[in-house]
């Protein structure tokens, strides 16, 4: 009887050790994706490759899960840490200077095209201007990208569609449709 | 951006560490190997010190693509971080792990 008990230990271990073998790395990139998702928009794509490129150099199961687990509690002290850094670092006159260039752009096209709002554009040069708008925001900081986004607004139904998509909030400018840009 | 960071002992472990090979470039995993330091503290450590100036970071350079691998983040002393690492472990004689008496 004694031996069937172990065989059955055996069994079933092996096929729990399986299993987490399995599931483990699945569930450490799950993890990883909840803490990302705690630290501030700028920081998420470093972290997640940094941690992931950590957990791939990780062996055993507990060891990946005590790395994903460190990288989960970490993660809210880590975006203070950072959003610190962030605000000694942050360029004023860097976002002075892109809200130059979208009022440049909107004072353009006031003065190119019978429209003075970027909602009236046609679809297809609305499309250009989103490409560029975004490769240039992609530059930017968080506090940047806040503060860019803010002064868009005025121009953009889009940018304010934005803000309130990347930052979760409701904040969103009163009837942009009906307002003109200071140009 | 240099600054003072208040060090613990687990601050000391990863600066003794870096400077035994202070232009070699680390990643977060094998600083955590070798100093025994889990992510959750070590990550927030490192972020303290290139924050403060003592470190730098860059990716390394594979493409992730042909690597089957996401890239890895490496850190390296700054010329600043080794100065001031050489300090604060010459501080407790920790530096290079010989007593100051046997030099």
């Amino acid at each position: 009887m004694g031996y069937l008990i172990d065989i059955l230990v055996g069994v079933v271990s092996a096929i729990v050790t399986g299993e987490l073998r399995a599931h483990v790395k699945p569930f450490a990139r799950w993890i990883i994706e909840r803490a990302v998702r705690r630290l501030s928009l700028a920081d998420r794509e470093r972290f997640r490759e940094e941690w992931l490129a950590h957990l791939e150099e990780t062996p055993g199961i507990l060891r990946k899960i005590w790395h994903v687990f460190g990288c989960y509690l970490c993660a809210a002290k880590l975006s203070k840490i950072r959003a610190r850094y962030s605000e000694r670092i942050v360029r004023p006159e860097k976002v002075v200077t892109f809200a130059e260039w979208l009022g440049g752009l909107a004072r353009y096209y006031a003065s190119n095209t019978n429209t003075t709002r970027f909602a009236d554009l046609p679809p297809e040069e609305l499309t250009a201007i989103e490409r560029v708008l975004t490769a240039k925001l992609r530059e930017l900081t968080e506090d940047e990208l806040k503060l860019v986004l803010r002064i868009g607004m005025k121009y953009s139904p889009t940018l304010a569609r934005l803000y309130a998509h990347l930052f979760e909030t409701s904040e969103q400018p009163k009837q942009p449709h009906d307002q003109q840009p200071a140009l | 951006m240099n600054e003072d960071v208040r060090l613990t002992e687990r601050g000391l472990r990863v600066l003794r560490f870096m400077i035994e090979e202070p232009r070699a470039s680390r990643s977060g995993a094998e600083i955590a190997k070798t100093t025994k330091i889990g992510s959750g503290t070590l990550y927030p450590l490192l972020a303290r010190l290139e924050a403060a100036g003592w470190f730098t970071s860059e990716w390394e350079d594979v493409d992730p693509h042909e690597a089957g691998r996401p890239r890895r983040r490496l850190y390296r002393l700054t010329g600043v971080g080794q100065r001031r690492a050489r300090e604060a472990l010459s501080g407790l004689q920790l530096g290079t792990g010989v007593p100051s008496w046997a030099t």
